[in-house]
């Protein structure tokens, strides 16, 4: 009875990776399909990927959303951290109040958040362009950064500041040798969040980003007229290797800082 | 370790701000031309082409899925060079978002376009009408007939609807029917198939219509979809449907691979039904003009028309590519019409009443 119960166990876990990654797989696999049929296997060929590396539209608008995720996610994670050690030393009844302020853009559609956006730009006489579209995604990321560095610092004992200060370092250096480290997963984490959403977003970025720049979302969902582009697959399945790639280091690294600690602290 | 990190950081930081300054600093004096257009629907290479033949222009290139999500982009940004389709063109005119181009700057055009689609009614207004040719210049068109499959379907090369139509609405192939899941497409079609305009507003003519679709949905349960549609044709799951021509090229790209199924598909442009031109054309907010006026002359120079129409697959109105492509293309008649049958196409009108009016038809029938 418990083998068989163990069995079901293991046959549920494969059922869940299976649903969660056979999208990815077929994706993946049709990315060095020879035909451009999604029903028929024509051989194996790395055609998509040189035509991938041609195609001016798909690499400008590679290039755009990179770099709008990169610095979105820097400049709102930074922003965040700021954020959050300063909501950690107000008053109780401040604190709740400007946290749920945060949590409002975060539960507003998509859709309200970028024609109130695109709206305000306009108030402003800014032109829709490259800027509009960071300032709007540096916008929209700021809420989920703060939400995952503020459990670090409430975490985070609050004597370790006014120990190093004790122990001679100035503020700044309690800053940068005691608080940083102390909340730096909370802080990746946010920065691999904000980036990842970032990529993701396409409504935001259709409302506010003008005549000059199209992310990949956008591009992508243009050729939705005539077949997708079998260059899109060898495109997504780079995209999802970079992404695993990133995630695998990052778990290595987290995993070893733990082994790592308890040695640091034995004297 | 911190300190590594702060490093790391901060390169990343000035990384990205380096990318940008590329990103968005371009090189002296160049003037920019936005141009908004459809997805995959140019060529290549063309952009490259014309930044070569033109140093002083740098190309900014954005895509679109359709008109209703072009036209709210056009107020908010000023954009250079569009590509509506004719009912889309229509409404720019009529609420004044064109320029006129001058065609003195547009010789190519001037000399290559096919007259005979400035025959087409595109508005029942002749005010309007008439003015089209004079704000838009044809860049590609496609048609609406039926995809089927030869070796289920034999219509001995009719190309009345009754016969065309004629197989959307046969209970005998039950199942195995697609229909694109679009309104005036679906409703043109049941209109064409009785033998009324596609931009009918007889109630009783569109009552019959309605009840057609609705019965069709009843007997033959055709399959809706769109992209999946093509796949099915191809796999012989599905013997018939509507299709634009485009997609129907997709098919027999398929159809042309190795280890294909060995489906045989054909095409048939039925009289009276519809067809789609795609215009470029100039909005009133452009801010370069002049350029503008350069890419669309460019756009209808017959070389690069020629790449433009063999890359997408829709029939070219430049007289002088015609001649060049393909013979199995060129001599289609549904790809290239007789004069008979290109003056019996309709295109959609487009104004409020008609939208409200078969919009709610068509909630009806999918109602159903």
């Amino acid at each position: 009875m418990r083998r068989f119960l163990k069995g079901l166990q293991g046959f549920y876990m494969v059922l869940v990776f299976l649903f969660l990654y056979a999208p990815v797989m077929v994706l993946i696999v049709l990315s060095f399909n020879k035909a451009k049929s999604r029903a028929v296997w024509g051989g194996f060929t790395l055609d998509w990927y040189r035509k991938l590396f041609e195609n001016r539209e798909i690499l400008s608008s590679l290039e755009v959303t990179l770099v709008v995720a990169l610095v979105s996610a820097l400049v709102a994670t930074a922003v965040a951290t700021v954020t959050c050690l300063g909501l950690d030393h107000l008053r109780k009844r401040i604190r709740s109040l400007l946290l749920s302020a945060t949590y409002i853009p975060i539960v507003n559609p998509d859709l309200v958040t970028g024609v109130s956006l695109m709206l305000l730009f306009f108030f402003m006489r800014l032109q829709l362009g490259f800027v509009t579209l960071l300032l709007a995604h540096i916008v929209f990321n700021i809420p989920y950064a703060i939400l995952s560095i503020l459990p670090k610092v409430r975490q985070m004992d609050r004597n370790l500041y006014e120990a190093a200060l004790d122990l001679g370092a100035t503020p700044a250096q309690a800053l940068r040798k005691v608080i940083l480290p102390e909340i730096m997963p909370g802080v990746i984490n946010a920065l691999i969040l904000t980036f990842t959403l970032s990529i993701d977003d396409f409504v935001i970025s259709y409302f506010t980003s003008g005549n000059q720049v199209s992310t990949l979302a956008i591009t992508i969902y243009s050729m939705a007229r005539k077949s997708i582009n079998p260059q899109i697959n060898a495109l997504s399945t780079l995209m999802f290797v970079s992404v695993l790639v990133l995630l695998v280091i990052v778990n290595i690294r987290t995993s070893r800082d733990v082994r790592k600690k308890p040695k640091e602290v034995s004297p | 370790m911190t300190r590594i990190r702060l490093a790391a950081l901060l390169t990343a930081v000035l990384l990205a701000a380096v990318l940008l300054v590329a990103a968005t600093g371009c090189g002296p004096a160049k003037t920019p031309l936005y141009v908004y257009n459809w997805g995959e629907y140019i060529a290549e290479d063309v952009i490259a082409l014309f930044e070569e033949e033109n140093p002083d222009i740098t190309v900014k290139y954005k895509t679109y899925s359709d008109n209703e999500t072009m036209y709210p982009q056009i107020s908010k940004s000023a954009f250079d060079v569009l590509f509506p389709s004719d009912y889309m063109v229509i409404r720019l005119i009529r609420e004044g978002m064109l320029a006129k181009p001058d065609f003195a700057n547009l010789p190519n055009a001037v000399a290559h376009t096919d007259p005979r689609l400035a025959q087409t009614r595109f508005d029942p207004d002749d005010q309007l009408n008439a003015q089209l040719f004079e704000y838009a210049v044809p860049y590609l068109y496609c048609t609406v007939g039926l995809i089927y499959n030869t070796d289920v379907i034999d219509l001995g090369g009719s190309t009345d609807p009754k016969d065309v139509w004629g197989v959307l609405f046969n209970p005998e192939y039950v199942d195995r029917i697609g229909m694109y899941d679009s309104m005036r497409e679906s409703i043109g079609a049941a209109l064409n198939y009785l033998g009324y305009s596609l931009n009918t507003m007889d109630p009783a003519e569109l009552a019959e219509a309605k009840a057609l679709l609705i019965r069709q949905r009843q007997e033959v349960r055709p399959i809706t979809g769109i992209d999946e549609l093509k796949d099915k044709y191809v796999s012989g799951e599905l013997v018939a449907g509507i299709a634009w021509s485009g997609d129907y090229q997709v098919c027999l790209d398929k159809l042309s691979e190795e280890n294909a199924p060995d489906t045989n598909l054909a095409y048939v442009l039925p009289k009276g039904s519809n067809f789609a031109i795609d215009f470029m054309c100039i909005p009133a907010n452009a801010q370069h003009k002049a350029e503008a006026e350069r890419f669309i002359d460019f756009m209808c120079r017959p070389d690069i028309a020629l790449k433009n129409a063999e890359y997408v697959l829709y029939s070219s109105p430049n007289l002088e590519v015609v001649p060049q492509l393909p013979e199995e293309l060129r001599n289609d008649p549904s790809f290239y019409p007789d004069g008979e049958t290109l003056a019996s196409l309709e295109v959609f009108f487009s104004n409020e009443e008609i939208e409200e009016t078969y919009a709610r038809i068509w909630e009806e029938v999918t109602g159903n």
